[in-house]
This record gives C-alpha cells, structure tokens and sequence, in this order.
C-alpha cells in the first residue's frame, strides 16, 4: 500500500495577501491618514523642494525650470552675490543668536522649574500657569506689546533699563547688537514658559524614595538639585535641548516683525542685520526675482542642513555618553 | 508584504499629490482656457481684492454702493464681492497661484510681481474704446507708468497716490520762536529749523529709518534726480543723490530714538514734544482726533521744501492702481474691466477722494476736490505735492523700487555707520541695477 504522502503546499501569493491582510491590515488602515498626510505635506514637499532646489525654478507664470546643477547652492552660498552676502549673514545672525538662547532659555527654565516645583497644590499650578501664559499668546500681538515696552525714551522697560544705563538713546529695533538683545529678550519670555511646563512634568517622575533617602543623609535642597533632580531630568533636558535649537534656527516672526517688514522687498534692516534664514527664505519667494523659488528651495535645504548636522551632533554625543555611563 | 502595502500606500501618495497638482505648471488656476464661466448664463458673480482697509468704513460704503449701481446698470453681472487682504497676502496670493479674484487693487511698487505671477488682462481695447473725457482725466503719468512695457499692454487703471508729508507741531514751532506762516523755501532753511528746535530742548524729528520712502523724502529734492529706466539700468545718476545723502548726515543728529513708526512718535507729537515728523497722508486721522482732543495741540502739514528755491518738493509719489485677471472668458472679462472703468471714472472716484481724503489718479477729480473749501484740507497739500514731485514708479522695469536700492546708503549715512557720500550714492545705484 504505497503510502500516502501529502506534501504541504506553500500557501498561494493570493491567500498569502489575505492572511497578512487579515493579520497587518487594520494597522494599516490605522497608519493610513498619518502616513497620507505626511507624504503629501511633508515628505511630497520635501522631495520636491530638493529637486527644484536644482532648477531656476520662479513664480513667474510661463517661464520654464531649467535644470542648472549646484547654481542656486553657490548664489546663496557665495559673498559676492547680493543674495549670498544676505543669506550668509543671516546665518552669522542666526549664529549668535543661538549661541546665546539656548543656554540662556536652558539656564532660566530649569531655574524656575527647580523652584516652581518647591511648591505643591494651587500655588504649582498658578507660577505653571503664568509662565506659560506668553507662550499661547500670539507671536505677532505680543511682539508688538514688546515694541511698545522698548520704545526709546516712552517705553516702560527701555526706560528702566536706560536708568541703569543700558541703551540710552538708542533705538533697539533699528540699532544692531541691541536688536539682538531685544530679539533674546523676547524669544526667552516666550519660549520658557513651555520647557518650564515639560521639565516640571519631568520632575514629577523622579521617584520621591530618591529625595527621602537623600534628605536622611542630610542633603540640603541645593544638594538634592545637583545629585538628584538634574541627573533624572537628563532624558529631558536633551530633549529640551533639541527643541530649543530646532525653535532657535526657524526663528522667524519675532525679527520679522521687530525690523517691520510690510513691505517683501525690503526685509532685515539695513544691510541685514536683522534678518535671519527663513526670513531670507520667505523674502526669497516672495522677491518675484527670476529662479526666486530654486534659490528660496536651496536655503530651504542649507538650513535643513545646519539643524541636521547639530541635532545628529547631539543624538551621537548623547549616546556616547550613555554607554559610557 | 509589509513592503508590498508600503510600497502600495506609497503609490496611493503620488496618486493623491497628481490628483492634487491639477492644472499643468506654468498655467494659473484662474485661467480657464476658454470654457464658458459659469456665470455666464445667470449672470457674473465677479470678485475683487481690495486693502483690508478699503472694506471696512467709509471706504467699504463706497466701494458697496458702486458696487450696486454697477449691477443695476449691467444685467450680466449678477454680483460684485470685495474680499480684503493685506498688501503682503495680495502679492503672495497672486504668486501661489490657487484661486485669483476677477479683479485687484494693489501697489506700483509690487505691480512686477503681480503681472509676472498671473494672467493679468491687457486692458488697452477697453480703455480705447472710452469716452475722451475719461481717457483725459486719467493721470497721464500713472497711465504711461502702467503700460511701460515693450508690448504696450495697459496693465491697469490708476486709482489712488501717495506722498511724503512733512507735518509741524505750530505749538512746538511758536515756542521756539519760528514764523509758521512761512514755510521754509529750502531743506537748509528746514535744517535751521531743526537746530533752533533742538536748542530749545525739543525733539526735532523721529528716527525715519524704519522705511527707505519716508528716509527718502530728504533726498528726492534735487532737480537733476530723474527716476526712470532706460537700457536696463536706472536713469538716476551717483551725483544726483550726494545732494540728498549730504543733507542725510546733516539729519541723523537732529533724529530722536524713537522711530517715527512708534506709538510713541505719534505721542510725542500730540503731546507738544515733538516738532516734525514725516508721514504719509494716513497719519492725518490719529492727528486730527488728537487735536480735537486738546486745544493745546496745533498742527498742519506742508511739503517737504526742496534742495533748491522753487525746485521740486522733496518727496515722491506711488500710487495704488486696480487691474483685472484674465479669466479667458471674454464676457466675464469686460464686465470686470467695465466696472474698474466705471469706479476709476471722475464722477466716482470724486466721491472716494473726498469722503477718505486721499489723493487720486483722476485730475479732474483731484482738481475739482482740492480746490472745493469744504473738501479736507490735506487734499489740497497732497495734490500739490502730487503735481511738484518726483514719480516714484517704474513699476514693470525692475523687482525694487528705487528708494529699496537705497536704502543701506540711507540708514548708514543717518545713523553715522557710513560717512562716504560719494561711495555710498555708487553703491545704491549699483544695487538698483542689480535688481533689473
């Protein structure tokens, strides 16, 4: 009796489909509206602006893109072009700026975190909500209240600081240095508030055992700041800290309403000293010039650069330091 | 399979982006190639963008009321919408494209912009066929302005102007001891002024530097400065700005630290501080509410004398201008033009002039408003500004306008940061060029 034998099949590519269908699909589904709208908003654009950033692409109607290799790259990126000279102040400006806010933001927002979170019930959450409230408040409102505070010889900070002797007599929005200053100043008031809030969130994850048995030991509060809550917060300040800069390069609406830029032809103050890249970017697109929308795409991925190279810079310092650690 | 879906919803993505992409590149979605609109059996429901400003108000009442008699008066159009916008969103709506309005307003100095972007109508076979009486009433400079290109294409119709204005605080001027009744005849008389004021512990001016026009309104008074395009370069010379970049360094330390743009400008003039500032014609309302406020501040507003007696005002004028989009519908098309036409003519466009008190491109309206005594008393400053001035636009020759080209040179030489007037007056005609 030969003996009957049935040999498995591998299952065909049709009911393979339906078991993944079956197993995967609702994922998918899931996944789907994310994954549509990233790809049209975001990826599409992307993509897009890379390639155009190659072609003297402009937002003149019947003119052609042509295909011009690095062109736009070596304008934007060369001092002996008006727009190059521009963009590359703008990232000198932006340089300094960054240097200067992120620690700055860094250094006040886990200051007034740490002492915020001294206190417990509705006084937490009052001082949580009042330097958080300049955050929600409209970029272009608050920075006009600011222009008004800093008026020279009539607004109530610019005076005050003026009696102390800082910036008597001078026009902050027009004068350079002091437009950088002013730019800080608001720029921090805003953007504090909202890393106060995650590193308090992040401050209440710290196991209080940790606080309890230092406190046995003697630990004062400055102590128990240094050895306990900065070490736990570490996962959060790098996050804070990325954050920060990724705001910091993308600043736009705060200079751009400071050196008042109704008009799209002239933007950042005389010679640029306010101007900033995306600022460049939109005047850029804005300019109506020939090829206005390459060069603007060619910024467009100079900056993406710039906040690549720092962010990766970071990922691979932090997790070098984690497996040190 | 996982790669397989990926890839899947990958090329769902691209079918979307090309479903999305719609009309060919290069081809503005307001262009519909020749099919029939679908107003037009109905009757047209035509758009226009306006200046935010335009439609609230007196403006917007005016703009309604033509709005209606121009329908009673054509059964074709059914309906007339004025949608406003910023001057900034006019320009960035024209250039993304998306969906355009029948019809526009916007400035000279963003005119490249608009008609490099879109299909604007070339309004030339309407604007033969008028009446000659429209046709002379029209400025005649505005109107050669709007159709400087090679094709001789009319772009637009000219609507309104504006100028630099020299305003004085009477109060402030008293107190230093100046004869107001008689306006300097030249900027150096002006300058004395300034001295005088400041000697006697006021402020003479605001800081103009927050804008190239109002900076430039100390350089325009110089005869030989010809603004004007030719060969694709600017027919403004080096030497004939140095006048006006001299009188700039002279300026600087006359300037208070505030910005003539600051509330506290506004203040410091209200409140008997300040003693000149310069502005355009919209400053005026804020002025006379202060003044009705308090007796005790007194003003007027005269041009801003020129570098030389009898010469022109030092001061230029742009102006605001109305055009059409090009629907590809020929009837949709003339319904638009015919109501620009209709609001541009003198009868209308008096109405305008007088209610907002602002200066028109129409002569024979501004002749008839300025010299009405009951008309707003500016009118008649701003038209004779208007009539001894430079014209500030070359609008289809060149992405900038010249006091942009300028505007380093300036703000260096008033702050102090450039001291070489030669260099400096080079320098701006250069990026003036650059710009062709």
């Amino acid at each position: 009796m030969a003996a009957q034998i049935r040999r498995i099949q591998p299952a065909s590519g049709r009911s393979r489909v339906r078991s993944f269908l079956r197993k995967y699909g609702k994922h998918y589904l899931g996944l789907a509206p994310f994954l549509i709208f990233f790809g049209v908003f975001i990826l599409w654009p992307m993509v897009y602006g890379l390639v155009m950033s190659f072609f003297d692409w402009s937002t003149r109607l019947n003119t052609e893109a042509h295909f011009v290799g690095l062109e736009n790259f070596l304008t934007v990126l060369s001092p002996g072009t008006q727009q190059g000279q521009r963009f590359l102040t703008s990232l000198k400006n932006l340089a300094v700026f960054v240097a200067l806010v992120v620690p700055l933001n860094l250094l006040f927002a886990t200051l007034i975190s740490l002492v915020i979170d001294q206190f417990r019930g509705r006084l937490h959450n009052l001082f949580r909500g009042a330097f958080f409230m300049p955050y929600v408040a409209p970029f272009f409102l608050a920075t006009g209240v600011w222009l008004w505070l800093m008026s020279a010889d009539t607004g109530l900070v610019a005076v005050l600081l003026a009696r102390i002797g800082i910036g008597e007599g001078v026009t902050w929005r027009l004068t350079p240095g002091y437009f950088t200053a002013l730019l800080i100043m608001i720029d921090l008031w805003r953007a504090i508030g909202f890393n106060m809030i995650i590193l308090t969130a992040g401050m209440k994850n710290i196991p209080p055992e940790l606080y309890e048995a230092a406190r046995v030991d003697g630990a004062g509060t400055f102590q128990q700041w240094v050895h306990i809550t900065l070490p736990q917060l570490e996962p959060v300040l790098f996050f804070v800290i990325v954050n920060c800069f990724i705001g910091a390069i993308q600043t736009y609406d705060i200079p751009w309403v400071l050196s008042n830029s109704s008009a799209v032809g002239v933007i950042g103050g005389k010679r640029a000293f306010a101007s900033y890249p995306v600022m460049e970017i939109v005047g850029n697109v804005y300019s109506g010039k020939e090829g206005n929308l390459g060069r603007a795409c060619a910024e467009g991925f100079v900056l993406m650069a710039v906040i690549f190279v720092i962010t990766l810079a970071q990922i691979v310092y932090r997790n070098r330091k984690n497996r040190e650690n | 399979m996982k790669k397989l879906v990926s890839l899947l919803l990958a090329m769902v993505f691209a079918l979307s982006l090309c479903a999305c992409s719609g009309a060919p590149s290069g081809a503005s979605p307001g262009v519909s190639g020749g099919e029939p609109s679908k107003g037009s059996k109905d009757g047209y429901d035509l758009t226009m963008w306006l200046f935010q400003d335009w439609t609230v108000g007196t403006a917007a009442e005016i703009f309604n009321t033509w709005a209606d008699e121009y329908v009673a008066q054509h059964p074709e159009v059914k309906s007339i919408t004025f949608v406003g916008k910023p001057d900034t969103e006019i320009v960035s709506g024209f250039m993304a494209g998306g969906s355009l309005p029948d019809m526009f307003a916007i400035q000279f100095l963003n005119a490249k912009r608009i008609v490099e972007s879109a299909n604007i109508l070339n309004l030339k076979s309407y604007y033969d066929t008028a009446p000659d009486a429209y046709k002379n009433a029209l400025n005649a400079d505005a109107m050669k302005d709007l159709s400087t290109n090679p094709e001789g294409t009319l772009w637009g119709l000219p609507f309104t102007a504006n100028c630099q204005i020299l305003y004085r605080n009477l109060t402030v001027l008293e107190a230093c001891g100046i004869d107001t009744s008689v306006r300097p005849a030249t900027i150096d008389e002006l300058m004395a002024q300034f001295e005088t004021v400041k000697q006697n512990g006021y402020d003479a001016l605001p800081n103009l530097t927050a804008s190239d026009w109002v900076t430039s309104a100390f350089v325009c008074g110089n005869p030989d400065l010809q603004v004007g395009w030719e060969n694709g370069a600017t027919t403004i010379t080096a030497g004939a700005l140095e006048p006006g970049y001299e009188i700039l360094k002279q300026v600087g330390p006359y300037s208070a630290a505030y910005t003539f743009l600051d509330q506290a400008a506004t203040d410091a003039f209200t409140q008997n501080k300040l003693a000149f500032t310069v502005h355009g014609p919209f400053l005026n309302p804020n002025l006379e509410a202060a003044a009705g406020a308090n007796s005790e501040f007194r003003y007027d507003a005269i041009p801003m004398p020129s570098q030389v007696e009898g010469g022109p005002y030092s001061a230029s004028y742009g102006n605001e201008w109305l055009g059409v989009v090009d629907s590809g519908d020929e009837g949709r098309n003339a319904a638009a033009a015919g109501f620009l036409m209709y609001i541009t003519d003198t009868e209308q466009i008096k109405t305008f002039c007088r209610e907002m008190g602002r200066p028109v491109m129409n002569n024979a309206a501004m002749d008839e408003i300025a010299s009405d005594p009951a008309a707003p008393w500016l009118l008649g400053v701003c038209n004779e500004i208007v009539n001894n001035c430079v014209n500030q636009a070359v609008p289809f020759r060149c992405d900038i306008m010249w006091e942009t080209g300028c505007a380093d040179s300036m703000f260096g030489l008033w702050d102090g940061s450039i001291t070489d007037v030669k260099a400096a007056a080079e320098q701006s005609i250069q990026a003036i060029n650059e710009n062709a």
